[in-house]
């Protein structure tokens, strides 16, 4: 018999035997109300609609623990929630590289059962943390492009002559850059967290408050940072991630759909993307050369 | 295998589009500001072309419809461009008309070990033609 797939609050638990989702129903593993499919279902079924499961072999009776042993009990949400939240419990930067882990293994898990309600400081420390460095790095890389580009040739370096008449106002400009970057990616944290919040407004999939998407944007960026490291197109990668993961985010962590989610980022990023062609592309054809 | 999404599950097709979509403009953006288009360090420092040179070169030649040119320039960058293209209509396809959706299931360790050798192996070959041809190309 064919294997089953199993499916609970938006998260896949997986393919089983009709033998292990059978014992699992016994165990409480898997609820009868969990989701479920196999070759040859027209849709997803709730589990108790499958009457053709095997029984359940009896339970093996299972030695009792010693009786001074500690148990300690940690719940499932705590393993799941993003490690971040308990930080102070693991260390600072177990619980980072924890969580970016997470986000990247199991962005839906990770984000159902993130704290909708916490405040506004602990995801913001985590993006400030990946986020300055990589940010650092990324200017780095951005100024020896320019400096390459202005010790060579063409049209680039006519336009960036123009804009850096030497390498002294490039070099300026980026350590500008690297002391202002706390500010910038705070600033831009609470402005793309409203922008996006508007927009799942508008789809009406918001059914969580602005904090709530304030903590995604923070995770997500957070995590997608790390992606900046990877040279030359480290910040194309990075967008692409935080694009994916925002979408998840938003789908899993406001309840709604994905069309909503999608629509919540992309119709911004296009916004963007036209404010910035209007605002920058008249300026270029000014430094063109003629 | 072909199934249909479970009711709360992750819309990858969609997503995957409004990614697409997304780093189209990117691209877009950045090739109208080619001083924002990233320079090979690598190339700077080394003298060695990376693995990415000339996909820039590439995607032009791809907009201007000179496919010969595009493939020339980064035969990888071409094959990459027309997987996502494939992926964006089957995405679209899927999405339009409601159908169900492709999922591969089932690899065992030994086929994953077998995929992921065959792109390193990709990489590898177009790498080596990208340094062996960029000098004659530039």
């Amino acid at each position: 018999m064919s294997k089953i797939f199993l499916n609970r609050s938006r998260q896949s638990l997986g393919q089983f035997t009709p033998e292990a989702v059978s014992e699992g129903l016994k165990s409480g593993k898997f609820l009868p109300t969990d989701l479920a499919w196999r070759d040859g279902m027209e849709s997803w079924q709730p589990l108790s609609s499958l009457t053709d499961l095997p029984l359940a072999e009896e339970e093996a009776e299972l030695p009792p623990l010693p009786e001074e042993t500690e148990v300690k009990v940690i719940s499932d949400e705590m393993l799941i929630e993003p490690a971040w939240e308990r930080r102070s419990e693991i260390g600072v930067f177990s619980a980072l590289a924890e969580t970016i882990k997470q986000i990247f293994a199991n962005p839906s898990a990770t984000f159902a059962h993130m704290k909708r309600d916490g405040g506004y400081w602990g995801p913001l420390s985590f993006l400030l943390l990946v986020g300055i460095p990589s940010y650092i790095f990324a200017v780095v890389c951005i100024t020896v492009a320019q400096m390459s580009i202005l010790a060579g040739s063409g049209e680039s370096q006519v336009i960036l002559r123009k804009i850096y008449p030497d390498k002294g106002s490039i070099i300026h400009m980026m350590l500008t850059n690297m002391l202002l970057s706390p500010l910038t990616i705070t600033a831009t944290a609470f402005i793309g967290a409203a922008v996006i919040h508007l927009f799942l407004m508008i789809s009406g999939g918001a059914r969580e408050s602005l904090k709530t998407t304030f903590r995604i944007y923070c995770y997500v960026n957070g995590a997608a940072c790390v992606l900046q490291f990877i040279p030359l197109c480290g910040m194309y990668i990075y967008f692409i991630g935080a694009f994916i993961l925002l979408c998840i985010a938003l789908r899993v962590t406001h309840g709604t759909d994905s069309w909503r989610a999608v629509f919540a980022v992309v119709v911004p990023v296009i916004f963007a993307g036209i404010i910035f062609m209007l605002l920058f592309l008249p300026l270029v054809s000014t430094l063109m050369p003629h | 295998m072909l199934r249909r999404p479970a009711p709360d599950e992750n819309d990858v097709e969609l997503i995957f589009l409004a990614a697409v979509l997304g780093g189209a403009m990117v691209l877009f953006i950045g090739m109208h500001l080619p001083f924002l288009m990233p320079h090979c360090a690598f190339r700077t420092v080394t003298g060695i072309p990376c693995l990415t040179c000339g996909s820039t070169h590439s995607l032009q030649a791809l907009l201007q419809r000179n496919w010969l040119m595009a493939i020339r320039w980064n035969p990888l960058c071409v094959l990459t461009i027309a997987a996502i293209i494939m992926g964006a209509i089957y995405a679209v396809i899927t999405l339009v008309f409601r159908l169900p959706r492709i999922r591969i299931i089932n690899m065992n360790a030994r086929e994953i070990l077998l995929m992921r050798l065959v792109v390193v192996i990709l990489i590898a070959i177009d790498w080596v033609y990208v340094i062996i041809t960029q000098s004659r190309l530039r």
